[in-house]
């Protein structure tokens, strides 16, 4: 009798043991699996962060604000995408991590194949140039989007000439005003800065144009005369811009800023990146946003 | 003789329960619960040294110090970020670029720790303008 009181209270205590053993394990699986999901995380943002640096953009936040910083032209771009790319998969990716380049169809591809253009979410804005030598500059946003845009600021300074004459710098036409807070209405301050820090400013009272009209154009030339810039701001040919810039052998800096509607905004390429844990199969897939730098106002 | 078998029979049900326990015993010590909670604190101090590092161009400066001075800005750093109870090593590897990729700088700096628990997290960093690429690896322990 005794001896099946203690079995049975053996065997409760064995069971109580096995149970506790079971949470445990469980519990353990989950926190190792947190560790990979943050490694993952840790390793997509690392290598994002890095892409936004190759390509020379400065993405700055101030609370609404939207700041785009760049230089043109620009070399080597796509190249030094491809000796990252190389880079990361020879020295840093460890042998359980996996990194794959993905378009936006999900087709395999190379990180020296991605596509010169960035998107602002949720505006679906886009700021791309032709190409990575960055000899243009596009900005547009939809029709119907554009009210989110309460101004829009372009600096930009010339470090390669001084101006010819800036009191001949003249548009021709002039940009179409039109009456703030209309869809398509977009309220602007331009102002240029050459090599000997003259400064050229767009000086209408109230300045603003219709990204629907006929676009303003202006040709700025430089005493260097194989220097030379020119800049659109409305419709050319059909296709409605914020901002559309050609610089011809010229070196540039460019600050543009757009004050929105809202802080809520995020900007990426179309280009995806997939983090993958080969032991636990799991994996972080997303587009590869760009890194912003986040100021208090 | 009855009796006998009786209790051997009871002998040999206290034998098997008690390697059952020791099994179970066994399997739950090598569980280590307590070193995971341990190994989360050690990955994120070293995780959020690395990305403080990365953010603040700490490690892209060192493409252009001395080794002395890399050392010292790194252990000045590890001393004020990495927690007293910790360790911390970081090993950097400087490479450039030349056809091909020549890695032949290695900086060291902060103290390697004993014990067996330790989390190691890398990060890449470049000045792709320059044809510099690095990696640091940290190291951390607790003491």
């Amino acid at each position: 009798m005794l001896t099946a009181i203690a079995t049975i209270l053996f065997m409760l205590l064995i069971d109580t043991a096995f149970q506790y053993s079971k949470t445990s394990s469980a519990y353990s699986k989950r926190i190792s699996e947190m560790i990979v999901s943050e490694k993952m995380s840790y390793t997509f943002d690392d290598i994002t962060e890095d892409v936004t640096n190759i390509t020379g953009i400065t993405i700055v936040q101030r609370e609404s604000d939207l700041i785009l910083k760049d230089s043109f032209p620009a070399t080597n771009i796509s190249q030094n995408l491809a000796r990252y790319e190389n880079f990361i998969r020879w020295r840093y990716l460890s042998s359980e991590l996996e990194a794959t380049f993905l378009t936006s169809n999900e087709q395999q591809t190379n990180l020296s194949n991605l596509t010169s253009q960035i998107t602002v979410q949720p505006f679906a804005m886009t700021y791309n140039y032709t190409n990575f030598s960055k000899n243009d500059l596009f900005i547009q946003i939809p029709y119907a989007q554009s009210g989110a845009i309460q101004y829009i600021w372009y600096n930009i300074s010339v470090n390669s000439g001084n101006f010819t004459n800036v009191s001949n710098i003249t548009w021709n036409p002039y940009p179409q005003s039109c009456v703030v807070g209309t869809t398509g209405c977009i309220k602007f301050y331009l102002k240029v800065n050459d090599s000997a820090d003259q400064e050229y400013n767009y000086t209408y009272i109230n300045p603003t144009f219709d990204m629907t009209a006929n676009a303003g154009h202006v040709n700025i030339s430089f005493v260097n005369q194989s220097c030379w810039i020119e800049m659109w701001l409305g419709n050319v040919s059909g296709q409605q811009y914020l901002f559309n810039m050609g610089v011809h052998n010229c070196s540039v800096k460019t600050e543009i800023g757009l004050n929105l509607n809202t802080s809520n905004f995020w900007l990426h390429f179309p280009m995806k990146l997939k983090v993958r844990d080969i032991n636990y199969n799991t994996s972080k897939e997303d587009n590869i946003g760009l890194i912003m730098t986040r100021l208090l106002r | 003789m009855r009796r006998g078998v009786v209790f051997t029979l009871d002998a040999l049900v206290a034998v098997v329960i008690a390697i059952l326990a020791l099994a179970v015993i066994t399997q739950l010590l090598s569980l280590r619960t307590g070193e995971w909670y341990k190994e989360i604190a050690l990955y994120n101090s070293a995780q959020d040294f690395l990305t403080s590092r990365d953010k603040d161009s700490t490690l892209v400066t060192i493409f252009n110090q001395t080794d002395p001075d890399a050392t010292a800005t790194l252990n000045n750093l590890i001393s004020v970020q990495i927690p007293p109870s910790m360790f911390a090593r970081i090993n950097i590897t400087v490479c450039k670029y030349q056809g091909s990729y020549d890695c032949s700088r290695f900086i060291t700096a902060g103290q390697a720790g004993t014990t067996d628990t330790k989390s190691v997290t890398r990060r890449v960093f470049t000045n792709t303008n320059n044809s510099y690429y690095g990696i640091a690896t940290m190291e951390v322990w607790y003491k």
